[in-house]
């Protein structure tokens, strides 16, 4: 209770601090680098639009610096405007870690960032993330770093497992957060759930980064577990729904008749 | 709907049954529609469950002899009192009209403030209005604490 | 005599209830009132039923910023037909201001407000700024991102007045910004002071047109005679039910089929003083205003308000020839249309805007 409480509230601040960073509107960045540059710098522009960042409103600087709003090149790109090119690979889970906090911590704490803590050049945020250049999304079965791409790698025993259960939890929860949009349309308000279901995401992405097979379908279990209690809750919402509109029906009908009788009433009387 | 060429001054007893199907029809429409709105605020006015308050309460034992201590168990007030024959709980509710009950240590009773009910240290009435013991509740010593459970 | 004519006959000769209302009966209206709509009697039925939900809903509201929007959710959810009495509340709210809009038009383009009747004409003024200013502050109540903006962007236009600009803002407000104060305001005013107003408007209201007559439909010159009155019972009340059944109807389908059509989304969200959302917008009864600084200065769509009201209480002072029906008085008929065109205009536009 108190959990997902505190988890929901950590998701506003988040995504408040996430829609804080930068919005694409007012982006020196984004506007000299579309058009200004050679087309090796104009690169990563257009896959960026289409990375979860854009859609989120995290622009360029979250991760290189700057100040996107400064329109000299020199000045917006200056040490002092905290400019850093490119972010180093031991410094690459500081840097998503800023707003990603979960799944940064629970990586160092897996046996990759202790890997990479002993300056072992592992896999880290990009190798799956950014497979992709600069169009960052979830990262797709093909995307996940295995024994195949990277020989040695002590990595899941079983990726394509662990894609299809986030794969199958990620069906759950749209399922019902359909079945919840229909209930909102009816009149029941339902945003906590929504956030519910949120925090049920986070939790199970943190525990992906672990990168340990049994951590993953244990945190998959908790989290179908939860998944269902909210589809129960949800589907006696709509159970209230369907008595509203009977009960609305019904009271229809009453009125319908009574006024059926005025008007005949009324009719007579001529 | 009157059919045609149907003339109240002729057939006066047709023009009055009609009437009174209609008047019965409205009565009757009019007394269904009354129900279905009474019916939703009779239901919308039911005291609503609280949810489950913790029953369980726990204070250490440094509890003298003739001493009481306030705790609340399930939302309500509770009194632990020492007596020379163990640890005592009742609820500190009195049984006349509901006022919370003290503990005066001198006289060794609970009291009322309201009308002066007073019960002494096994929860019977030692005078005033109340009509009944105060309630009992379950009561255990844990080494370290005293447990009172309400069951 | 049976026991209960007996009953009633002596609580008769001590309260004059059966008199009132065989007198109620009696009385006689133009013969065309209530055709095709008793705007009147379902303006009453109207806000008889906001009294009723409203003293209902403070069964189960909290008054105040931090439990408003948590007790309206339960309200919606947990609250037997909790649903039902608050959405009968707030869609009345809209029908109710609906209904007074054209109540208010149809006595202006009937010439209803002329000799003996200004003092009707007025009555009706006060009780429609009343029916608005009910609306206003009932829209604060669940303190949502749209109670809030919208109460902040209203009492923030205040600042443009001149001279009181600023403290006119700071009074409604109760201080500087929009919080706990403003609330408190809304509250007393809309529990306590609108409703009281309200029900002795109406009572006055009704007192005068029971003086002065009711108009009924203008005849062509001003010395034609209507058609012949006719007693308010059977007729005249029997429309007048049928017409408040048809709004009941109307009522519930819209509570029941499509209860959120006044609600705009972030109406879902409660109210954070950081953060304004995308859309602000007012009800729709008061689009025309959002829009009017659109089109012109702020401070000049503050005096066309200004001016608007000034000329509803005005009319009948303006207009004083007996003449009543529109076309004995093309141009104010084709004021009053332009005034329509404009309102509905206005709402259009501020609802795309």
């Amino acid at each position: 209770m108190k959990g997902w409480l505190l988890g929901g509230v950590l998701l506003v601040i988040l995504s408040s601090a996430i829609s804080a960073i930068g919005r694409a509107d007012d982006d020196t960045c984004v506007a000299c680098h579309e058009v200004d540059i050679d087309a090796v710098l104009a690169l990563p522009v257009p896959e960026w639009r289409e990375s979860v960042h854009a859609a989120s409103g995290v622009s360029c600087d979250a991760c290189h610096g700057g100040d996107p709003r400064v329109e000299d090149a020199d000045a917006s790109m200056s040490p002092e405007a905290g400019f850093m090119d490119l972010p180093s690979w031991t410094e690459m889970t500081e840097h998503c870690g800023a707003c990603h906090e979960g799944i940064a911590e629970s990586y160092r704490q897996g046996r990759f960032g202790a890997a990479l803590a002993d300056g072992i050049r592992v896999a880290t945020c990009a190798s799956c993330h950014m497979q992709e250049g600069h169009r960052v999304q979830e990262a797709q079965p093909g995307q996940i770093v295995t024994s195949d791409s990277c020989p040695g790698c002590p990595a899941l025993a079983d990726p394509q497992a662990a894609v299809a259960l986030l794969g199958s939890a990620r069906e759950a929860r749209g399922r019902v957060l359909e079945r919840l949009a229909a209930v909102e349309d009816r009149g029941i308000e339902l945003s906590d759930y929504r956030a519910r279901l949120q925090v049920e995401r986070a939790r199970l992405a943190r525990a992906v980064h672990g990168f340990d097979d049994g951590e993953i379908a244990r945190a998959h279990a908790a989290s179908q577990a939860k998944v269902d209690e909210i589809a129960q809750q949800v589907s006696a919402y709509e159970g209230q729904v369907d008595r509203r509109v009977r009960f609305g029906a019904a009271l229809l009908a009453a009125l319908a008749a009574v006024c059926v009788c005025l008007w005949l009433m009324l009719r007579s009387l001529s | 709907m009157a059919p045609p060429g149907d003339d109240d001054g002729n057939r006066p007893e047709r023009g009055v049954d009609r009437r009174r199907v209609l008047q019965l029809l409205m009565g009757g429409s009019t007394a269904v529609l009354a129900g279905m709105a009474a019916a939703p605020v009779a239901s919308y006015l039911r005291p609503l469950a609280l949810p489950e308050a913790e029953a369980v309460a726990a204070i250490d034992d440094s509890l003298g002899l003739w001493e009481a201590r306030q705790v609340v168990v399930a939302g309500r007030p509770v009194l632990v009192v020492r007596t020379n024959e163990g640890v005592r709980a009742f609820s500190a509710i009195c049984t006349h009209l509901g006022c919370v009950v003290k503990w005066r240590k001198g006289r060794r009773e609970f009291f009322c403030p309201c009308h002066g009910a007073r019960f002494d240290a096994e929860g019977r009435v030692r005078g005033g209005p109340a009509p009944r013991s105060l309630a009992r509740l379950e009561v255990s010593e844990e080494p370290g604490a005293i447990v009172v459970r309400k069951t | 005599m049976s026991r209960s004519r007996r009953l009633w006959q002596s609580l008769d000769r001590r309260t004059g209830l059966g008199t009132s209302i065989r007198r109620f009966a009696a009385y006689r209206v133009p013969a065309d009132t209530g055709k095709p709509v008793s705007l009147g009697a379902v303006l009453v039925f109207a806000l008889l039923l906001q009294l009723a939900t409203g003293m209902l809903l403070l069964f189960h509201f909290v008054p105040d910023p931090s439990g408003a929007f948590e007790s309206v959710r339960a309200l919606m959810r947990d609250v037997p037909y909790g649903w039902l009495i608050r959405l009968a509340h707030a869609h009345g709210a809209s029908f109710l201001v609906a209904i007074a809009f054209v109540h208010l038009f149809h006595a202006a383009f009937r010439g209803s407000y002329k000799d003996p009747r200004e003092a009707v004409w007025w009555s009706g003024c006060v009780l429609f700024l009343a029916i608005l200013a009910s609306a206003l502050t009932g829209y604060i109540l669940p303190w949502s991102q749209t109670s809030f903006w919208a109460t902040t962007v209203v009492t923030a236009s205040l600042s443009y007045l001149p001279f009181v600009g600023q403290s006119a803002t700071e009074w409604v407000r109760g201080g500087e910004w929009v919080g706990d104060a403003t609330y408190r305001r809304a509250f007393a005013a809309h529990v306590a002071l609108l409703p009281l107003a309200l029900v002795a408007g109406v009572a006055v209201h009704l007192a005068w047109v029971r003086r002065v007559g009711l108009a009924g439909r203008p005849g062509r010159r001003a010395d034609a005679e209507g058609p012949a009155p006719i007693p308010v019972w059977p007729r005249v009340a029997l429309r007048a039910a049928l017409a408040c059944g048809v709004f009941a109807m109307a009522l519930v389908a819209s509570v029941v089929f499509a209860p959120n059509l006044f609600f705009p989304v972030e109406h879902a969200l409660p109210a954070d003083p950081f953060d304004t959302p995308l859309n602000v917008k007012p009800e729709w009864y008061f689009l025309w205003a959002y829009a009017l600084p659109r089109f012109m200065p702020e401070r000049l769509a503050l005096i066309v308000q200004a001016g608007l009201l000034l000329a509803l209480f005005a009319l009948p002072l303006v207009d004083r020839s007996p003449r009543r029906h529109p076309r004995d008085r093309p141009y104010l008929t084709t004021v009053l249309i332009g005034v329509v065109l404009a309102f509905v205009a206005l709402t259009i536009a501020g609802a795309r805007a």
